[in-house]
């Protein structure tokens, strides 16, 4: 009888043989001394390794604590808190109580159960869990809750942001997160200063609990501007802001059947978020960029003028593009594994990828757990490559940082492109950890890399764009632009058609001024622009930054003008001693002078200066333009929205009259989808 | 913190924790943490060979296991359930580590498995590829059947058969 195959002997030794087999094979090995010692030494072999992977494993007490720590209420609601997000909740939830340290959230009183709670937290005194199931406890104190304004009973998404507040506050237990919280909070405490707190608040990563009434956390607070009388102050100083986050963020709202927090809404980004065909600048033109002020009845306030003045950025040939050196810094961290972020993420920036030629090149640095370069620069002209290297991105693993931003800097730097548009694209759905934990040290890298000449874009992806103002204010800081994602519309919009104008700026620093002439302006008010005002002797010091401004891209801005001998319409007592500069003998007709400074981008030449007289003609608002009717419609939308003071006689019917009337060409649908918008968020609210 | 709320025994079976877990007994699933941590350390480690990168995909694993209670089948065993988990967010970690440069460095050998006489083994063992890695460990430290192994991995019997026999192959020419 010959011997078995070799495979057959270790078969046996693996116990994987069948009964009869393992029967035959034993017959044999009674027989066959060669046989048995080979058996005998798998067996030898087999218990080398059984020994390995049987060798005692020590105990991970620490792991489990933390793990079971970081457990939720209940497995239906369980979401993920990294250890970092739950110290930044928690210490936020506190600062956010910190009574009256925000002006905004005054109306939190404190016979509200739900505030007692939190403030017990920050006194270290841990609330105390009584004996009853975690269910219960959340079951029993959400009506306070409720009450305090901290949650939507309606909405599951907030209720589970309670569910995480409750669980951050107790963990404070926590002796090393107890003294991580405090230290913040100590921070915290020693700038008490309003601004300062609500910077701190956003770092913080305070979400948005509600998304109705005044007070949404993570939106900056905005505070209109007022009725300004021109004979006070003729100046109106601002920078421009090529933003328009805000509109897929307002679209996205209304989609869900909600209404948006009126700081969500800022108008002037949502009127920008429009292709204008006001006149640019011809290629031969001295200047890059042309601007032209149209003066028409105001809409929601027949007494009152609008005055709309348009920006626009000289259309190049793309052959003229400058080369350049983009890096995509991709959050992959588990958070992004959702449809409408990572894959979103892939599919936006693929639209990107397309328009780039032999000219650019492009890296791509992930962050998660680890940070890693996955793309070294590669050749636009290599799309493929590219491509395929952000289809394999996957979403998991914790965010605890890595030096994701520090890494994507660095891949720019090496391949910097003088002369060239070096840019770093942060993807993220705003859980926004990139590595450097204080936001002090973060805006400091930004803007020291700006200065360097690598500037950074801020993409938004996701649900619940609690950072938005943490993502605009870095955006900021990096000289860059902050666009909000989230439909493939969107991404083909922003990323397709306008991201390579966006990044290809034409001007830069760009500031307007308006000067009224207090002989035909009782007053006037500046629509938007909120966070870009700047004071008037900034605007001939060119030290001080201002937005930028891209290829064919249009700005307007809206003041709403308060005519000579028509009621000033805020309240305030009359001069006791006269008017500040005498009455001028020869009043000129002028309505107002529009100033503009801009920089080239490429050099440090002192800034030039546009000035455009204007004379309103009287023009009755039927006789403006198609562009002047939808900007205005979508100022008014945006009014409407916010629930202005200034909203005057706006309402649904006259946001779309205007815009149907303001249709014109509407060469991208845009215009038509903003009028579906409309009758959505009209029976939203009716 | 929440241990003493719940008796339990040794007996209590992982599926019961379970179960009492998905109705909300928090207790009950922090006694399967406490049971599953180390071991499941001890596997991911394995597979990923970076321990810190290990204890991110254990508390991943098990928080995600918490939270997809409600989808467990109590039909299943939860270990398996539990493991089969880890074993994705390995695989995956790895895939993406693949991409990433530069690559982590296969970790120098404990010092403790080679005070045992494995520290050529553990070396052995690290060079393997990682379905090979998981093969092993389910094999030896969990002592799965094939059919188990198979089904956890989405191979067949044979597939396992052969990668075994293919492992110790390639350990045992490491280790001449």
């Amino acid at each position: 009888m010959s011997c078995p195959p070799a495979e057959q002997l270790l078969d046996a030794a693996l116990g994987l043989l069948e009964a009869d087999e393992l029967a035959a094979l034993t017959q044999h090995l009674e027989i066959c001394a060669v046989c048995r010692a080979h058996r005998a030494a798998l067996s030898a072999e087999q218990a080398v390794l059984h020994d390995f992977y049987a060798r005692p494993v020590p105990s991970e007490a620490a792991l489990e604590q933390s793990i079971i720590a970081s457990m939720s209420s209940s497995p239906h609601q369980r979401r993920r808190v990294s250890p970092m997000k739950t110290i930044a909740i928690a210490a936020g939830l506190c600062l956010a109580v910190v009574g009256g340290v925000l002006a905004y959230r005054t109306q939190v009183s404190e016979e509200k159960p739900g505030v007692q709670q939190a403030q017990a937290t920050e006194q270290t005194v841990p609330p105390q869990r009584p004996d009853e199931s975690w269910e219960e406890y959340v079951r029993k104190n959400q009506a306070a809750l409720e009450k305090a304004g901290l949650m939507e009973a309606s909405a599951a998404e907030q209720r589970d942001e309670l569910v995480m507040l409750v669980e951050a506050a107790e963990r404070l237990k926590d002796v090393e997160l107890l003294t991580q919280a405090q230290t913040k909070l100590r921070l915290v405490q020693v700038d008490k200063e309003l601004g300062e707190a609500t910077v701190l608040l956003d770092r913080m990563g305070l979400p948005a609990l509600h998304d109705e009434g005044p007070s949404t956390e993570a939106y900056d607070r905005i505070y209109e501007n007022r009725f300004v009388r021109a004979a006070e102050s003729p100046l109106s100083t601002f920078s421009i802001d090529v933003d328009r986050a805000s509109y897929a963020n307002v679209r996205r709202f209304i989609q869900q059947g909600q209404k948006p927090p009126p700081d969500a809404v800022r108008i002037e980004e949502l009127v920008n978020a429009f292709r204008y065909s006001d006149p640019s600048p011809g290629l031969k033109e001295q200047h890059p960029l042309a601007i032209d002020v149209q003066v028409a009845g105001c809409p929601w306030q027949p007494e009152h003028r609008l005055v709309r003045v348009a920006l626009k950025g000289k259309e190049l040939p793309a052959e003229q593009r400058p080369a350049s050196n983009l890096v995509f810094l991709i959050d992959v961290s588990g958070s992004m594994n959702h449809q409408n972020k990572l894959p979103l993420v892939q599919k936006a920036l693929r639209q990107l990828v397309y328009q780039l030629d032999e000219r650019d090149s492009i890296a791509i640095v992930v962050y998660a757990g680890n940070a890693g370069l996955v793309l070294p620069p590669t050749s636009g002209l290599r799309q493929a490559a590219v491509i395929e290297a952000l289809d394999q991105l996957k979403a998991g693993g914790s965010t605890n940082g890595g030096e994701g931003i520090e890494l994507a800097y660095k891949t720019a730097r090496e391949n910097f492109i003088e002369g060239g548009i070096n840019r770093v694209l942060i993807a993220t759905d705003g859980d926004f950890n990139v590595g450097i934990a204080d936001r002090g040290s973060l805006t400091r890298l930004i803007e020291e890399q700006a200065d360097g000449g690598i500037f950074l874009s801020v993409l938004g992806f996701g649900m619940g764009n609690y950072k938005d103002a943490t993502l605009e204010q870095l955006s900021n800081a990096g000289d860059g632009n902050y666009a909000y994602i989230d439909s493939m519309e969107e991404a083909n919009k922003i990323l397709g058609r306008e991201m390579l104008g966006t990044l290809w700026a034409i001007a830069r620093d760009v500031k307007l001024q308006l000067e009224f002439n207090p002989a035909q302006v009782n007053g006037y008010r500046l629509i938007g622009y909120e966070n870009r005002i700047l004071a008037h002797e900034d605007f001939n010091d060119d030290s001080k930054d201002a937005g930028d401004l891209g290829v064919g891209h249009s700005v307007i801005a809206f003041y709403q003008v308060v005519p000579a001998g028509v009621e000033f319409p805020e309240q305030v007592d009359p001069l006791k001693y006269g008017p500040a500069v005498s009455e001028n003998p020869n009043p000129s007709p002028e309505l107002l002078t529009a100033k503009l400074r801009y920089q080239l981008p490429a050099d440090d030449a002192p800034s030039q200066l546009l000035e455009v007289p204007v004379i309103d003609t009287l023009a009755t608002l039927d006789t403006a333009s198609d562009d002047f009717k939808f900007s205005a419609a979508v100022a008014a939308f945006g009014l409407i929205l916010r629930d202005s003071a200034y909203k005057g006689g706006a309402n649904w019917g006259t946001v779309q009259e205007l815009a149907s009337e303001g249709l014109g060409e509407d060469a991208d649908g845009e215009r038509a989808r903003f009028l579906v918008l409309v009758a959505q968020a009209r029976d939203l609210s009716e | 913190m929440w241990g003493d709320m719940v008796m339990m025994t040794a007996q209590t079976t992982d599926n019961d924790l379970a179960l009492s877990a998905a109705a909300g007994d928090r207790a009950a699933f922090a006694a399967l943490v406490r049971r599953y941590t180390a071991p499941l350390l001890e596997f991911c480690q394995q597979l990923l060979r970076d321990r810190s990168g290990a204890e991110d995909v254990v508390q991943e694993a098990l928080l995600k296991a918490y939270r997809n209670l409600p989808r467990f089948d109590p039909g299943r065993r939860f270990g398996a359930w539990l493991y089969k988990i880890a074993q994705n967010l390995c695989f995956d970690q790895l895939r993406l580590r693949r991409r990433l440069q530069p690559l982590p460095e296969v970790e120098a050998v404990a010092p403790p498995l080679a005070e045992q006489g494995f520290g050529a083994l553990d070396a052995a063992v690290a060079q393997l590829g990682p379905k090979y890695r998981a093969v092993l460990h389910y094999k030896y430290a969990l002592g799965w059947n094939a059919r188990e192994i198979a089904e956890q991995l989405e191979l067949s019997p044979s597939d396992v058969r052969v990668c075994l026999h293919r492992a110790i192959k390639t350990l045992r020419e490491r280790l001449a």
